[in-house]
């Protein structure tokens, strides 16, 4: 019964967005949407340990592509399209935002 | 029957989040649903004792979410956040508090997730 994560929020303003984290286990997935992004690129933020400590628990990290697009953000993590994103909604069970 | 879960992370008395979702909840304990009410985060403020609402004209944030269970509503805090916040778990019933893994079952449980 897998989850997706849904990250929306600046890492600055909103350090808490990473905490969403703790609640993620095993097979679940975790997506930076809007300015949650700017966790997403080389910048050390409030995102970047608890997203390398997700990848080890074995859970996908994706960032939306025009969110990173729009704000300048490149990024090492898999990038999906809107139509990725709604694919990816479609796959998990439910939605954590 | 489906399971709702609210997920709290927003504090109180800064947002309409805990009297919004206590609205919401309200409804969704009418119907056929089976319904959990998770406090994370800052969220557990909502159970910081002594709060004056009235103060600023605002909600008892802990009144409210103590309401929820009158009506079958199962009502949670995330264990850290408490300790973290120097709340104490012994004294929130009928709130019980649970650990990440707990929290993590809640999710994996749900057929959908609010969050506030």
């Amino acid at each position: 019964m897998p989850t997706l994560f849904v990250l929306s929020h600046a890492p600055g303003a909103d350090p808490g967005e990473a905490h969403k984290l703790t609640f993620a286990r095993d097979g679940d997935a975790v997506i930076l949407t809007e300015d949650a992004v700017f966790g997403a690129g080389a910048a050390e933020t409030s995102l970047t340990g608890a997203l390398a400590a997700a990848d080890d628990r074995g859970i996908d990290v994706f960032a939306l592509a025009p969110d990173l697009a729009a704000r300048g953000i490149e990024t090492s993590l898999e990038t999906v399209d809107y139509a990725g994103f709604v694919e990816l909604l479609t796959q998990y069970d439910r939605a954590v935002h | 029957m489906k399971t709702v879960l609210f997920m709290i992370r927003t504090a109180p008395h800064g947002s309409a989040a805990i009297p919004e979702s206590h609205r919401a909840c309200l409804g969704f304990a009418t119907m056929p649903f089976e319904v959990n009410y998770l406090l994370t985060e800052e969220a557990v403020w909502a159970l910081q004792p002594g709060q004056r609402a009235e103060a600023i004209g605002g909600h008892d944030a802990r009144a409210l979410v103590g309401e929820l269970g009158d009506l079958d509503v199962s009502l949670y805090a995330e264990a850290e956040a408490l300790e973290a916040r120097g709340i104490d778990s012994d004294a929130v019933a009928p709130i019980q508090p649970l650990s990440a893994d707990e929290i993590a079952d809640l999710i994996a449980g749900a057929d959908a997730v609010l969050t506030y």
